[in-house]
C-alpha cells in the first residue's frame, strides 16, 4: 500500500501583523521591495477609524499631488520634514513613512499593490503570507512535493499528514473447485484515501501454495477470466488495485481451490447414418473414469452412453439429423467439469455411400468390384490405393461402378483403400472402405512346356507373348526381333572334333563373338553361314600371326566348334571364356 | 550357379560349363566346376545332390578311366611333329616359287 502525503491546500491570505507603539514622534520606515505604482494601504490605531481594506492609490508620479486625498483623516505628505504627518510618502519612490503621535496605540498594517501582490518590506513587520480560503487537499508520495505551511504558486500549503492509499480490494471469489478451464475471478472495488482514483486491478495466481505468483493479467473491471494453467491442481488468486497515479495498493489474497478440469474433448466434424461415431479425450491426470454424455436430435435431454476409464468412444449413428457429446472426469466421488463438444452433423446414409463393408476378401478369385454412389447430385470425387499406391484420383460423377483387376494386384496380402468425397448441403461429407486380400501366387508345373492353344485345328491364343506382339510387316515379335545374348563358360583344356566346346542360346545364333583365357585381347566371330543347321568353316587369331581354323557347327538353339590345333586354339583353355551372341527368335 | 549339358563329347568329356542355363542342362556350384575344370571335363555325374556341396543337386566323381586314356592319347599327339598348318603349307608355297622364279628376296 503506498504511502501520501496530505496537505492542506489554501488561497493565499492576508495576515496582518500588529504592534504596539509608544508615543513617537519619529516615523516608521516601511522601505518596499519594489515600486509597484499603487499601493493599497490598511491601519488600524486607537483614535483612528479602522478603514478595512480601505485604500489610497498612489501613482508615483503623482505621488505628492494625492496628500489628503483619502477619507480616513489621515494627512499625507511627500516628505519627513513635516513632523505633524502621521502618514506620508517620502524620498525615494518607494519607501512610505508612518509616524504615530498617539500612546499605547495598536497599529496594524500592511502594503499590497494594485495587482494584489503582496509587497514586502525591509521592515520587520511585514505582511505575511498565509492560509487563505481552503481549497482541500493535495496528495504526493514526495515529502518535498509542497511547502508545508508555506506558498507554492498560488496557493498556500500546509498541515501536512500522511495518507495510506489505495485500498485493498475486498470480497475475492472464485469456484472452488475449479472444474473448468477458464475460471472468473470477481471482487469489490478498491477506494482511495487519495484525490487519485482507482483505475485497475492485477490479478495474478499462485499453483504453489502462494511460493511464487504469476500475473494473469488487468483490467478495469472487477472481475476477471483467466485460464488455468495446464497441470495446476490446486490454484490460488490474488488482486490489488492501482490509482491514476500509478500506486498499488496491498493484495487481496484468496485460498487455494483444487483444480478439476475437463478433458479435452475430440469429435468427428461430421458423422453419417448407420456409421461409427468415434470419439476421444485427453486423459486427465489422477481421474478415476470418465463419463460420457451424448444428447441426439432424438434425445430430449442428455443421456450417459459410456463410463469408464478409457479415453475413447464410439458407437453406431443413428437416424438422427445432428449429435452431440460430452465427457467428464472422475475423481472417486467429485466429478469434474463438462467438456462439451460442438453439435455434430448427421448426414444421410445415403449421401455417399461404397458398397461393401471394411474387412478382408479372403483369397481373391475374380475381380473387386466396388460402387460408390451419392444421393446428392454432386460429382464424387475418388482416390482409389493399392497397398499405398494410387491407382486412380478423380472425379466419378454421382456414381460408378468399376472393378480393380486381380491381375492388376500383386500376390501375396495386400490393402486397398476407396475413399470418397462429395458436397452434401451439411458440408462436405467422406467416405473410407478399407479392405484386405490375399491373391495366391501364380505358380507353373516343373515339368512341361508352353503349348499352343487350338480349336478345332485353328490356333486361337498365341503360345508366348512374344507372338501377341505384331511389328510393321505383320511379323510377330517372335520371329522379327533380333537379341542380344551373352554369357561365359569355363574352358575344359581339351580340343579336336572329340571334345568340341557348346553354347546354348535362347533362340537361334547367328553371329556369336568369344574372347577370352590366354587371349583375352582378341575377339573371334562364328558366323552362321546359312539359316539352315550346318557346318561352317572359322579361324581363330590366338595372336596376329597364329591363325587357327575352326570348324563350327550350328544347331538350332547352340553352336558347336573344335580346332585340331590346341585346347587355347579352341578357345577351350583354362580359364573363363566371355561370349556374345545374336540371336533371332524364329525362322527368317 | 553354373550349367553342363547333360551328355558328353565323344571323348567322354562333358563339354566347358556355362554361365546361362538352356533346356536339360544341369546345375552346377562353384566348387563343382572347379572339380569339373580340373579334370578336363572326365567325370560321372550322379543325379543326387552332393553332401558335402551345399546347394548341389548332382555328385561328380572323377572319371578316373576315360581321363587316363585321353591323357595318354594327348602326350602321345605331343611326341608327334606337328603337322603343317594352312599357313605353313602357304609360307611353303611362296617359298617354292620365289625361287622357281628367282624372286627370292636376299636375306639380311
Amino acid at each position: 500500500m503506498a504511502t501520501y502525503y496530505r496537505w492542506r491546500k489554501s488561497t493565499i491570505g492576508v495576515q496582518y501583523d500588529e504592534e504596539t507603539r509608544g508615543p513617537d514622534t519619529r516615523p516608521v520606515q516601511f522601505v518596499l521591495e519594489k515600486d509597484v505604482g499603487s499601493v493599497y494601504y490598511q491601519a488600524k490605531g486607537s483614535g483612528y477609524t479602522y478603514n478595512g481594506d480601505g485604500t489610497v492609490t498612489l501613482p508615483s508620479a503623482s505621488r505628492s499631488s494625492l496628500s489628503g486625498g483619502w477619507s480616513t483623516g489621515y494627512t499625507m505628505y511627500t516628505a519627513e520634514s513635516n513632523p505633524a504627518s502621521e502618514l506620508f510618502f517620502a524620498l525615494a519612490p518607494y519607501d512610505i513613512y508612518w509616524k504615530k503621535t498617539g500612546f499605547g496605540e495598536t497599529l496594524i498594517y500592511g502594503f499590497r499593490g494594485s495587482d494584489s501582490t503582496i509587497v514586502n518590506c525591509t521592515r520587520r513587520y511585514n505582511f505575511r503570507n498565509g492560509p487563505g480560503t481552503s481549497q482541500g487537499y493535495v496528495y504526493s508520495t514526495s515529502s518535498s512535493a509542497y511547502p508545508n505551511g508555506g506558498a507554492s504558486g498560488d496557493y498556500w500549503y500546509d498541515q501536512r499528514t500522511t495518507v495510506t492509499s489505495p485500498t485493498a480490494p475486498s470480497g475475492l471469489t472464485y469456484p472452488n473447485p475449479i472444474t473448468t478451464p477458464t475460471v472468473t475471478v470477481s471482487w469489490n472495488a478498491a477506494g482511495s484515501n487519495t484525490n487519485y482514483p482507482v483505475n485497475l486491478y492485477e490479478v495474478s495466481y499462485s499453483t504453489n501454495n502462494g511460493s511464487s505468483w504469476t500475473v494473469a493479467g488487468t483490467t478495469a473491471s472487477t472481475s476477471m477470466s483467466v485460464s488455468i494453467p495446464a497441470g495446476a491442481t490446486s490454484i490460488q488468486f490474488r488482486v490489488r488495485a492501482r490509482d491514476s497515479n500509478n500506486q498499488w495498493g496491498s493484495y487481496v489474497t484468496g485460498t487455494a481451490s483444487t483444480v478439476i478440469l475437463a478433458p479435452t474433448l475430440t469429435v468427428p466434424q461430421m458423422v453419417m447414418q448407420g456409421q461409427q461415431a468415434s470419439i476421444s479425450w485427453t486423459e486427465v491426470e489422477g481421474a478415476d473414469n470418465y463419463t460420457v454424455q451424448r444428447k441426439s436430435s432424438a434425445d430430449a435431454d442428455w443421456t450417459q452412453v459410456y463410463s469408464g476409464s478409457a479415453t475413447t468412444f464410439s458407437e453406431t449413428v443413428g437416424t438422427w439429423t445432428s449429435l452431440q457429446y460430452r465427457v467428464q472426469a472422475v475423481f472417486g466421488e467429485t466429478s469434474g467439469g463438462w467438456a462439451t463438444s460442438a453439435s455434430i452433423p448427421v448426414v444421410s446414409a445415403s449421401a455417399l455411400v461404397i458398397s461393401g463393408s471394411d474387412g478382408d476378401l479372403g483369397t481373391l478369385t475374380a475381380d473387386v468390384v466396388y460402387s460408390i454412389s451419392t444421393d446428392t447430385g454432386n460429382p464424387i470425387t475418388a482416390t482409389i490405393t493399392v497397398n499405398g499406391a494410387v491407382i486412380f484420383s478423380g472425379s466419378v460423377g454421382n456414381s460408378a461402378s468399376d472393378v480393380i483387376p486381380v491381375l492388376d494386384l500383386a500376390s501375396g496380402t495386400g490393402t486397398i483403400v476407396i475413399e470418397a468425397s462429395v458436397q452434401a448441403a451439411s458440408g462436405s461429407v467422406s467416405a473410407a472402405r478399407t479392405w484386405t486380400y490375399t491373391k495366391a501366387p501364380i505358380t507353373f508345373p516343373n515339368a512341361g512346356g508352353v503349348a499352343q492353344l487350338t480349336q478345332e485345328g485353328a490356333n486361337i491364343w498365341p503360345k508366348t507373348l512374344a507372338e501377341c506382339v505384331r511389328l510393321p510387316g505383320g511379323r510377330t515379335l517372335d520371329v522379327g526381333m533380333l537379341r542380344v545374348e551373352i554369357g561365359w563358360y569355363q574352358g575344359t583344356n581339351t580340343y579336336g572334333a572329340s571334345n568340341p566346346t557348346s553354347i546354348s542360346f535362347s533362340g537361334k545364333p547367328y553371329l556369336v563373338f568369344i574372347t577370352g583365357g590366354a587371349f583375352n585381347s582378341l575377339i573371334n566371330p562364328l558366323v552362321r553361314r546359312s539359316n539352315s543347321n550346318a557346318t561352317s568353316a572359322a579361324t581363330f587369331a590366338t595372336s596376329s600371326s597364329n591363325i587357327q581354323s575352326i570348324s563350327a557347327t550350328w544347331g538350332d538353339n547352340s553352336v558347336s566348334w573344335y580346332s585340331t590345333s590346341s585346347a587355347q586354339g579352341q578357345l577351350n583353355g583354362n580359364g573363363a571364356y566371355h561370349y556374345l551372341a545374336l540371336l533371332l527368335g524364329g525362322d527368317e | 550357379m553354373w550349367y553342363m549339358s547333360q551328355n558328353t563329347n565323344t571323348s567322354g568329356a562333358y563339354c566347358a560349363p556355362r554361365s546361362n542355363p538352356f533346356p536339360n542342362a544341369i546345375p552346377l556350384t562353384d566348387d563343382q566346376v572347379n572339380f569339373l575344370v580340373a579334370r578336363n571335363g572326365f567325370i560321372n555325374v550322379a543325379n543326387t545332390p552332393d553332401p558335402d556341396i551345399e546347394g548341389s543337386t548332382v555328385t561328380l566323381t572323377e572319371n578316373t578311366t576315360a581321363w587316363e586314356a585321353w591323357k595318354s592319347e594327348e602326350a602321345a599327339k605331343a611326341a608327334e611333329p606337328p603337322a603343317p598348318t594352312q599357313l605353313d603349307r602357304v609360307e611353303a608355297q611362296a617359298a617354292y616359287t620365289a625361287m622357281m622364279t628367282n624372286t627370292m628376296m636376299p636375306e639380311v
